[in-house]
């Protein structure tokens, strides 16, 4: 994230702060606008703002049982998405949120060792659409001990939609699907299959009693809690990779830093000694401030070298340099890093050269998104920082073109550090 | 023996209702049974196809114990893959079939009968499953296409054409294909080629030598598309020979061409290829001779490794090569016989 | 030794020793080794000279005066002064072997063969320096950078016309390679023009030394020398050498002067002709050519193959720490060519898809093959290569040098304005030749793989 970060904290913050006061249909509303105008931006405030309002969405929302809550929180994660459709991480909260959600339901009902809450399948663009391929219950294997709670009516709720599920519960069903129609544990036989066989309505949960309705609640709200909390570590969990990482002597290449990569360089230089080159943003204004002051000032008072580079093409340093480290906005399914504009070249000359490119992002950024199309991921921006709009020559003939965010690819990525 | 066959073939293209059988095993033609499902349905794969050979399989054997019946199943298994020269593709099936059988005896502990009453009940279903799985693979890969977009694909997988027929659907005219054709095959690249068309896809035909030279201008080709017979362990692919030369020419170019496969997971095999002497059977593509001409492999193969694969796409969605071999772990539990 | 005047110090007779006076120089590190192992070798002399036989007293001296010249060296090469630097090194190692012999020369270093190697004379600062005066970051330290002295503090030899284009050139009013030639070729005229022979001396063996040399010493500080210019005043100082020594000055002027004139006819205006039209004869209709901040050459081709009627678009990658590229997108545009105008180097694979060829002009071609240009060029070079557009590298011949460099970090100058740990920038970068698909100078077009063929070819002229 660029250095220019002052915007965005108050505009967070006092979001934050109005959501204790506000309705929570103009609190969504207010969300929606300030992300379409993007004054909030950046992967974690978005991360952040996003977890938030869904907490308000299960503790104040109306709703009778799971499928209602699922239903009430991929609406509004829906419409949060499409406001902004570029910033995945969004979408990643709200599916963590929904898979939390289920997995806590699924709990709830079969007291066995629910499947992993790694990301859940559901994109809010698919509604629930079942294929008769994907079958509901999660895997026999994993609850053949509970077969008897397994016969209630309360089956847990489908996993909606053709994206791959990610969850190891799913894998056998993948394969078998071919041929299980139902789970063979059951002992009554097949009733199941007419029940789960190609139908595409989604079972409906019985109607749950209201200190069910009630304990999930507060179970949701912890879970997303914990989300909270895990957004805010993220740093100092990535941080702590930093000296294994950075050796005495490196020359590291950051680019536009970020908190993140700030705060794992700083880590690592309380124990070592490198060379920091920092590739900066031009300058907006001529006679504008050095650029991350503090950053450098902290790392010179660890007796670290820094240097502010300001080229935008960096193969002429690549072979001075050890190591690239980025931080990214998301991560996408195949691994590419949406990132600021101007790493792809970076990370591009520093593989040519055979120097190692390190990429820090939360596991909240990683996105189980498949870009079919790269040029979907680039967001465009804003020229009048060198273009005066009074300039008709250059306006009037022009077509003039600045990236904001750009992929790098991942072939070009060697390791990725995450906070787990 | 015809009635057994024409038994079974209307039990799959029938009916719920249980049905008996008066033919003992030892009969029982478990290759004819295979062939003339291959024939009479366009629509099924091989590993299908062979499954539900070993579905009729099981109809026929009386109520034994578990054990005699995995035995039989195992011994027409064996018999099948006799039959054929490449039996890697059924393989998918056949082992798929055991597995399942064993994983829910397994859970039964004895009622097998359930098992068996479930799968012959719905002989229909798992192939309407096995089709509806292409269905799936199109709508997991039909985004990789789009406006201006051309793509190069070459041989007859229903697959492929599925994603390609879905894509048109929504992009009409909007994206186009190259065809590389197949001399020794005129007649399947006719009608790959006119179905293609019907679908309102312009298509231009190229010959194999003109893959490379087509791939080098710039822009024209922006993706490969291929299917598969069988998808090995590692992620690689065994399928129609000249895919493999495809996927060297497109991971060679400039810009590197993406490469993907559609095929559905019932194709995964637990095979794991180390060359193209590895096939999982004896392919004899070299056939050295002064006085004849060389003799040519009917139907051959050869094997793409992963390396060269971009992506697979699944009726599960779009994956990287290395999650066949997650897939089948979790499956299988090891990945030897 | 104190009799050879090679002591550090203010005792020194001024403006002579350039050993003196590099031990002036701000490098403190260096300064006060020098010092130390200069008083060092005084101090053991003086303490054991009587002693001394005259053959050890003389070995001595040249074991100091090879260690000086290490010194020298060592803080030669940590001046900022560039692709001369290296030439002055070899033009060292032959003055090196005639200080030997002759000791009387100026710490043996500064003689005529070393003429780069003269430009820390007679134009450094004073040591005395604020102690805030920022310092190049230690891991760049070697390269070279403009040092823009002011004319005060140019040597007293120093033509007017050479002083004022030396402060063009510092404040990069003139910056591109060629158009430096050009005027420094030009000014160079004025300066054969004023001069007369004094008596007693050759027009050729005294111009060169004491006319030219103060001229390239103090361009240089005001600028390092970028290949082509050096090529020129190798050129230069041969035509001289070959001046017939009887001939009176009026005709040898008039030779030199007409020399220069063809020279710069055939190698910069003539060449110029034929680049930008084989430039412009590489695009067809249809053809989105990309280019990279701006350089005349890039900017005529591209309006001849407009004028010649070619349908084309063009994409305009700009190097965002100096928007030249706004005013060259202007001039494009003005002329009726599609102009894309993408202000750095984000999103730049984007950039390239759309792309069928790209221009790169060059600053300098190595003899590997390699292209030296704007730094940004090399990524551009490289994505391009990744996605099969052919990349153009377009240079007079020049502007050839028989240097080889692989990376950017063995050649390269840095941006006097960004020069601290601060903010610092490179101006330039290498371009391996694997990233260059054709060279097109005034010779035709060629691989990059034959520069070298080029080079000897233009030796042969």
């Amino acid at each position: 994230m660029p250095s220019a970060t002052a915007g965005y904290a108050p505009d967070l913050e006092k979001y934050l702060k109005s959501l204790k006061g506000q309705p929570l249909e103009a609190a969504v509303e207010s969300l929606i606008s300030l992300l379409k105008r993007r004054q909030i931006r950046g992967s974690e405030p978005c991360a952040v703002a996003t977890a938030h309002i869904l907490l308000q969405v299960v503790a104040r929302s109306k709703w009778q049982d799971v499928d209602g809550l699922i239903e009430n929180v991929s609406r509004i994660g829906r419409r949060l998405v499409e406001a902004q459709p570029k910033e995945l991480v969004i979408g990643n909260i709200v599916r963590r949120i929904l898979s939390l959600i289920r997995d806590e339901a699924a709990e709830d009902r079969n007291e066995a060792s629910s499947e992993t809450p790694s990301e859940a399948p559901m994109t809010p663009p698919h509604p629930s659409d079942p294929t008769s391929l994907l079958q509901s219950p999660p895997s026999t294997y994993t609850k053949q001990d509970s077969a008897g709670d397994y016969l209630n009516p309360a089956v847990p709720p489908p996993r909606p939609g053709p994206m791959p599920s990610y969850s190891s519960v799913n894998i056998p069903k993948s394969l078998f699907h071919l041929l299980s129609a139902s789970p063979p544990s059951l002992g009554d036989g097949f009733s199941s299959p007419h029940r789960n066989s190609g139908n595409s309505t989604p079972t409906r949960i019985a109607h749950q009693s209201s200190s069910q309705v009630h304990a999930l609640r507060s179970e949701v709200i912890d879970g997303i809690e914990e989300i909270k909390d895990e957004i805010s570590q993220v740093d100092d969990q990535i941080a702590a990779l930093a000296e294994a990482q950075i050796r005495p002597g490196d020359h590291i290449l950051v680019h536009q830093p970020s908190p993140t990569v700030e705060r794992f360089v700083l880590r690592a230089a309380a124990k070592r000694k490198f060379t920091v080159l920092i590739v900066t943003e031009p300058p907006r204004k001529q006679s504008e401030d050095i650029q991350y002051a503090s950053f450098r000032k902290k790392l010179s008072a660890s007796g670290i070298t820094v240097i502010n580079v300001m080229n935008s093409g960096l193969m002429a340093y690549m072979s001075r340099v050890s190591k690239v480290i980025l931080g990214a906005r998301t991560i996408v399914a195949n691994g590419g890093a949406v990132t600021d504009a101007g790493a792809a070249a970076i990370a591009r000359a520093a593989k040519e050269q055979g120097n190692a490119v390190v990429v820090l992002a939360g596991v909240y950024k990683l996105s189980p998104v498949n870009p079919f199309d790269e040029d979907s991921l680039i967001e465009w921006g804003g020229s009048s920082s060198f273009v005066s709009f009074a300039d008709g020559r250059m306006v009037n003939n022009v077509e003039i073109r600045s990236a904001v965010t750009e992929l790098v690819p991942a072939d070009f990525i060697d390791t990725y550090i995450t906070n787990l | 023996m015809a009635s057994a066959d024409s038994a079974a073939l209307a039990a799959i293209s029938g009916d719920l209702p249980l049905r008996r059988q008066s033919i003992s095993t030892s009969n029982f033609d478990i290759v004819q049974t295979y062939r003339d499902l291959l024939a009479s349905d366009p629509d099924l794969t091989k590993p299908v196809a062979a499954i539900e050979s070993l579905i009729v399989l099981l109809n026929t054997v009386p109520s034994t114990t578990v054990y005699e019946t995995l035995d039989t199943v195992k011994a027409h298994c064996d018999r099948l893959k006799a039959s054929v020269a490449n039996p890697v593709p059924l393989t998918a099936g056949t082992d798929l079939f055991l597995q399942y059988l064993v994983s829910s005896l397994k859970q039964q502990e004895g009622s097998f009968d359930a098992v068996r009453q479930h799968l012959l009940r719905n002989g229909r279903l798992f192939a309407q499953r096995a089709i509806a799985a292409r269905n799936g693979v199109a709508e997991a890969g039909w985004r990789f296409l789009g406006e201006g977009k051309c793509v190069l694909t070459h041989g007859a997988s229903r697959s492929v054409t599925g994603l390609l027929g879905r894509a048109a659907k929504s992009l009409q005219g909007k994206f186009r294909v190259v065809y590389v054709r197949d001399e020794a095959r005129v007649e399947e690249n006719d009608r790959v080629v006119k179905e293609l068309r019907g679908m309102g896809i312009p298509v231009a035909e190229i010959p194999e030598a003109a893959v490379a030279h087509v791939m080098g201008l710039l822009r024209q080709v922006n993706m490969v598309i291929v299917g598969a017979e069988a998808i090995t362990q590692n992620g690689g692919i065994i399928s129609r020979v000249g895919t493999y030369q495809i996927a060297q020419l497109a991971s060679n170019a400039k810009p590197k061409l993406p490469f993907y496969v559609a095929a559905e997971t019932h194709k995964f095999v637990r095979k794991f290829p180390l060359d193209q002497s590895d096939l999982g059977f004896k392919q004899k593509m070299l056939d050295f001779s002064i006085d004849a001409a060389s003799k040519q492999p009917e139907d051959a193969v050869d094997y793409t490794p992963p390396q060269l694969i971009s992506n697979l796409i699944t009726e599960n969605g779009v994956h990287l090569p290395g999650h066949v071999f997650e897939q089948l772990l979790s499956i299988y539990g090891s990945l030897n016989g | 030794m104190a009799t050879e005047g090679d002591q550090p110090g203010p005792s020194t007779p001024a403006g002579d020793t350039a050993a003196a006076k590099k031990d002036k120089k701000p490098q403190g590190q260096t300064q006060t080794q020098t010092q130390q192992k200069n008083q060092a070798a005084q101090a053991d002399p003086g303490s054991g000279e009587k002693k001394l036989s005259n053959a050890e007293l003389k070995k001595k001296k040249q074991e100091e005066k090879a260690a000086r010249r290490a010194q020298a060296k060592t803080v030669q090469v940590a001046q900022p002064v560039g692709p001369s630097g290296a030439r002055g090194a070899s033009g060292d190692a032959t003055a090196g072997g005639k200080g030997k012999a002759g000791n009387p020369r100026q710490g043996g270093l500064l003689v005529t063969g070393g003429h780069h190697r003269s430009a820390s004379k007679g134009v450094l600062p004073q040591p005395v320096k604020e102690p805030t005066k920022p310092k190049i970051p230690e891991c760049f330290s070697h390269l070279s950078m403009a040092r823009r002295i002011t004319m005060t503090q140019a040597d007293k030899d120093v033509n007017p016309v050479v002083l004022a284009l030396g402060q063009q050139m510092s404040s990069f009013a003139i910056s591109d390679s060629t158009t430096r030639l050009e005027t420094t070729l030009l000014a160079f005229k004025k300066v054969i023009d004023a001069y007369t022979t004094p008596h007693g001396n050759t027009f050729s063996r005294h111009f060169t030394s004491h006319v030219l040399n103060p001229q390239i010493e103090y361009l240089t500080a005001c600028r390092p020398m970028c290949f082509s210019m050096g090529n020129a005043i190798r050129w230069l100082k041969l035509q001289i050498s070959k001046i017939d020594i009887d001939l009176p000055d009026a005709s040898a002027k008039k030779i030199l002067c007409q020399s220069i004139d063809n020279f710069i006819h055939e190698r910069i205006v003539l060449a110029n002709l034929v680049i930008v039209n084989t430039a412009a004869s590489l695009i067809n209709d249809d053809e989105v050519v990309l280019t990279y901040a701006h350089h005349k050459l890039v900017e005529r081709s591209l309006l001849q193959a407009k004028s010649d009627g070619k349908r084309f678009k063009v994409i305009l990658i700009d190097d965002p720490f100096e928007r030249v590229g706004i005013e060259h997108a202007k001039k494009l545009a003005a002329a009726g060519i599609p102009v894309t105008y993408a202000s750095d180097l984000g999103a730049l694979k984007t950039n390239l898809q759309e792309a069928t060829i790209v221009f790169a002009a060059a600053e300098a071609m190595f003899s590997n093959g390699s292209m030296y240009a704007r730094a940004g060029t090399c990524d551009i070079a490289t994505v391009a290569t990744d996605l099969g557009v052919r990349v153009v590298a377009i240079s007079e011949t020049i502007n050839f040098t028989e240097r080889v460099s692989i990376d950017s970090l063995t050649y390269n100058e840095i941006d006097p304005g960004r020069s601290t740990d601060e903010g610092f920038r490179l101006l330039f970068d290498t371009t391996r030749d694997k990233f260059i698909s054709v060279v097109v100078t005034e010779l035709g077009d060629s691989s990059a793989m034959s520069v070298p063929a080029i080079l000897r070819k233009l030796e042969e002229l």
